[in-house]
């Protein structure tokens, strides 16, 4: 636990609210990839400048950065998920500095006998803070790197063929989505792109694509040939957490065995399955009402739907930064970016 | 008065500039002292969390740079936690301590007078100020009509309302007309009930109090310190619109947009009641470190506690115990509350450690902390329980009455009628029609009676006056700016002596309503007033010392005319000392560029044929006529 009156306390303190309220500045939400990029750049000035002792030590602190920052903006769901990374991170780092670089460090989704081996050899030890923090540093660094590839490296699974027709949703709303199609757009020229539009989203799509309505979209699906959403969370499951009308949208593509593909990056994998995720985060937008009807209906609850939970069989495949994934197969990538034990706790 | 204007660098920077925003801390209104007791209105919870930080934290959504926090001595030591927590946030969070403010005018003088405001601000009249907006277009319409027209001094920001709302006339480029009446704000205050067929005249809107400010409207609570509220400058502004040429705009925000700030019991309830259904998100009741769950219904639920509760729209804090079958909307309950079985709740707050008994009905009911109503008790709508109350079961409450553990103080006691219910627990209700729960508690209503009164008399004796006033006021202007110009002084004077006295011919300019040409005038009739003039060499001493005042009245034409038609003036009453002198003052003040050849003979041409000033200027203007022939042959 942070000390409050160490000199370096009072400038993460103020670090903290200032993260935690531009999460919540501006009028429009910034994109998740900046959101992911600024929760790292965060968690860096937290190793640098919070004082820990042991691995346990820097845990707790991080835990307690999260806590705060979640319970302040619980409706960014990346800030968690990197955070979680960033502890796995951490762990590994505290057993490199104690087992040596060259030797294998354990996998905790290994097999049982694996593991108990593993214990043996680093019973109860843990490395001190001044050797974590400097590789700890170097290593959060290599998340930055990754995040900041990962659009890349998605946009470069932009491959469709010449006679596709894609449908997609959302694109104003999503940059990657957006790279991706401009980037598929380059390497081939498809016969046509609609860009579903919804009153919460009533920017048209790049000039490219076609406009059509969300209503429309049973009719024209009988054309489309590819269904490509953009992904807020994926869950272990394989489903995920999408705009609004995906559901339909993803619905109507399984009704006419139109393959859907979501645009996921790994910050956007979920450690666990939350069974309400799409009430409790549906609960925490604006309602998006004129005030004087709104006003009106104070005595009643008004729901505004922001994201819908489409179910891993409506979803073909994910194309994640590291290759495109099956939903069934999702689950193996939590063992790349989380450890068990920080999942046990409620956050 | 350029004098009074801003050098014309910061100008321009004003349109680059972000603004800055004061948050007036206190609540002065009366209603709110007896349950706020020992802290500031800011501190005041909604749904557990301060309510100044729901205004910080729109504040931190909108273009904000600074924020100033005008709060009272006795409440300051709690506000250096707050300035702490938010400076990351802005780039600066600035205290303003105030020792006696009883009023907005006040507060914004004293903020005035530290000189922290460079540039426009955006005003937040109670600490419970908030929109869902981040107002980015209003502002960006502000600075823009502010770069064309330096007499838009003022922005109000009005939000759609569902009935109750002000009147207000605006005309087609969002320009005031006419402001809603005082005493009855669905009426509007204004002599005339003509307007052009482009001014649209509103009813469905309500003001929400915030406002976009430029540096000259916060110079009108500087100049008069008789200014209490925001409202009385925007009246001031309006009625003397011919002479300060300012002009007040009205932003009403988009019908998906709104905004809220409370100075009364019904605007506390209402912000609740918006805030839990998530009109203003993403300002919500998240807490530090607490876990906000959002339950079925809208029941918002803080900590690990499952609470049952019927009803939706609700908020519920940590470590309330509930009883079966209670009934809960559009409400908030503070932590530690206890609700006993069978309760209904509407509408209303229940704050910290406060007990509803079983079979309690509220509707409409502020409660403050720890209050303990007990069963059987039943409470009217519009009722409002002070802090460590506890009722015993049969009392009558009325509707509107506030229910007290003590008496009224001194502060108060004229305004409310007095019952005392039992031991330690009084009932007071505002007398002659002022409403506890909402509108607006003119506690000066005495005052108000008086004022009234006053502007009877004066309208009686105004229009008495009618011929000789106007004379009178110039003869008490005339004196005023003989005050200003100091006549004792011998040296000449420095820049900053200049600039006081131009701010305070102009200040004494504005209260008599003179209009400029006759302030040249009568300045010139002052400034030939001090003593010893009489002597040229005097005179022209003094001439040389006030040079620059001079230069800043007579740079044009007209004020030329006019200082030649004040020393008209002043040979009529002074003939036999200062005719000699005239033709040397005129002669004098050419010399040093002062006057124009040009606006000297004008002069000369309109003064009627037997004018007394003919023979004496008669050497000078020859004089004149010739060296501009001359002048003329030399051109040619």
């Amino acid at each position: 636990m942070a000390q409050v009156d160490a000199p370096a306390a009072h400038d993460i303190n103020e670090i903290r609210t200032t993260f935690v309220h531009n999460l919540a500045k501006g009028h429009t939400r910034e994109n998740s990839l900046k959101i992911a990029q600024a929760t790292v750049n965060y968690i860096r000035r937290i190793i640098a400048l919070e004082k820990y002792e042991n691995i346990e030590d820097l845990l707790n602190v991080l835990r307690t950065h999260l806590r705060y920052s979640i319970s302040l903006a619980p409706t960014e769901l990346v800030v968690r998920n990197i955070f979680l990374i960033a502890m796995k991170l951490a762990r590994e780092e505290n057993m490199r500095v104690l087992v040596g670089v060259d030797k294998e460090v354990g996998n905790p989704y290994d097999s049982l006998n694996t593991l108990w081996k593993a214990e043996e050899n680093s019973a109860n030890a843990s490395a001190t803070g001044k050797k974590m923090r400097k590789g700890l540093a170097a290593t959060i660094k290599e998340i930055l790197v990754e995040l900041d590839s990962s659009r890349e490296l998605i946009v470069s699974r932009a491959v469709l063929q010449l006679n596709d027709t894609v449908l997609t949703y959302g694109v104003s709303s999503s940059p990657t989505l957006r790279f991706f199609l401009e980037s598929a757009r380059r390497t081939i020229k498809m016969r046509q792109i609609l860009s579903v539009s919804s009153q919460l989203d009533d920017h048209s799509g790049p000039d490219f694509t076609s406009s059509i309505s969300l209503r429309d979209v049973a009719a024209a699906m009988t054309d489309v040939t590819k269904v490509l959403l953009p992904v807020s969370v994926v869950f272990p499951d394989g489903s995920a957490l999408m705009p609004a009308g995906s559901l339909s949208i993803a619905h109507a593509a399984a009704r006419h065995a139109v393959p859907v593909y979501g645009l996921a990056a790994f910050y956007k994998i979920a450690p666990y399955y939350s069974a309400d995720a799409a009430s409790a985060v549906n609960a925490q937008a604006g309602i998006g009402l004129p005030v004087k009807l709104a006003d009106s209906l104070r005595h009643r609850v008004i729901l505004s739907p922001v994201f819908d939970v489409v179910p891993a069989h409506l979803l073909s495949l994910y194309i994640s930064n590291s290759g495109a994934v099956l939903p069934s197969h999702m689950y193996r990538l939590i063992a790349d970016y989380y450890h068990p034990e920080d999942l046990t706790e409620e956050l | 008065f350029s004098c009074k204007m801003p050098p014309k660098e910061d100008a321009k920077n004003q349109d680059a500039q972000r603004l800055s925003a004061v948050i007036i801390a206190e609540s002065f209104e009366p209603r709110f002292h007896p349950i706020t007791s020992d802290k500031s209105f800011g501190d005041l919870a909604i749904c557990d969390v301060r309510g100044i930080d729901y205004s910080l934290r729109w504040l931190s959504r909108c273009d904000i740079a600074n924020v100033v926090i005008v709060v009272s001595e006795k409440h300051a030591p709690a506000y250096h936690s707050i300035e702490s927590l938010w400076k990351g946030v802005f780039d600066c969070v600035t205290l303003v301590i105030c020792q006696n403010a009883h009023s907005i005018g006040d507060a914004l003088r004293e903020v005035e007078s530290r000189n922290i405001l460079t540039g426009h601000f955006l005003l937040v009249p109670s600490p419970i100020s908030f929109c869902s907006s981040t107002l980015e277009n209003q502002i960006k319409a502000f600075k823009q009509r502010f770069k064309k027209d330096r007499n838009a001094v003022m922005s109000l920001i009005y939000s759609e309302s569902r009935g109750d709302g002000t009147c207000v006339a605006i005309n087609e480029n969002g320009r005031m007309m006419a402001f809603h009446s005082q005493s009855d704000p669905s009426q509007l205050d204004s002599e005339t009930n003509e307007f052009r067929a482009t001014v649209t005249i509103r009813n469905d809107v309500v003001d929400t109090g915030i406002a976009i400010c430029s540096l000259q409207a916060l110079a009108h609570f500087s100049d008069n310190f008789d200014f209490q509220t925001r409202d009385e400058v925007i009246r001031h502004i309006l009625v003397n619109e011919d002479i300060m040429l300012q002009y007040v705009n009205v932003d009403v925000l988009p019908s998906f947009e709104s905004a809220i700030s409370v100075f009364d019991y019904s605007g506390l309830i209402r912000s609740n009641s918006q805030l839990i259904s998530r009109l203003f998100f993403p300002l919500f009741p998240f807490k530090c470190n607490k876990n906000v769950l959002i339950n079925s219904g809208n029941v918002i639920t803080s900590g690990r506690q499952r609470v049952r509760i019927d009803g939706w729209n609700s908020f519920v804090g940590e470590n309330v115990s509930v009883g079966t079958n209670v009934f809960v909307t559009s409400s908030s309950i503070a932590k530690k509350c206890t609700l006993e079985s069978n309760c209904r709740i509407v509408e209303s707050i229940v704050s910290e450690g406060s007990v509803i008994g079983e079979g309690v009905s509220l509707d409409q009911v502020f409660i403050s902390n720890n209050v303990i109503i007990p069963k059987g008790q039943i409470l009217p709508k519009k009722v409002v329980i002070g802090p460590n109350v506890k009722l015993n079961g049969s009392i009558k409450v009325k509707e509107g009455s506030f229910i007290s553990c003590t008496p009224p103080d001194e502060d108060i006691e004229d305004s409310v009628e007095t019952e005392k219910l039992f031991d330690g627990v009084y009932s007071w209700i505002g007398k002659t029609g002022r409403d506890w729960w909402s509108g607006e508690w003119i506690g000066r209503e005495d005052d108000d009676g008086d004022d009234k009164k006053d502007d009877n008399k004066e309208k009686e004796g105004e229009e008495a006056e009618d011929e000789e006033g106007e004379y009178d006021v110039e003869r008490v202007f005339t004196s005023e700016v003989l005050d200003s110009l100091r006549p004792a002084l011998t040296d000449k004077i420095s820049q900053e002596t200049a600039r006081q006295i131009i701010v305070e011919i102009n200040s004494s300019k504005i209260a008599y309503n003179i209009s400029m040409d006759r302030v040249a005038a009568l300045l010139f009739v002052a400034f030939l007033r001090m003593p010893d003039n009489n002597v040229f060499s005097n005179l022209k001493k003094r001439m040389d010392n006030y040079i620059q005042i001079l230069r800043n009245y007579y740079s044009n034409r007209d004020g030329q005319l006019g200082l030649l038609e004040g020393l008209n003036e002043h040979l009529s009453s002074n003939r036999e000392s200062f005719s000699p002198l005239v033709a040397k003052t005129i002669h004098h003040l050419y010399e040093k560029d002062i006057l124009t050849e040009e606006s000297i003979l004008g002069w000369h041409e309109d003064l009627e044929k037997n004018d007394p000033m003919i023979p004496l200027v008669k050497e000078l203007i020859e004089w004149l006529e010739e060296s501009d022939e001359e002048d003329e042959d030399e051109e040619e």
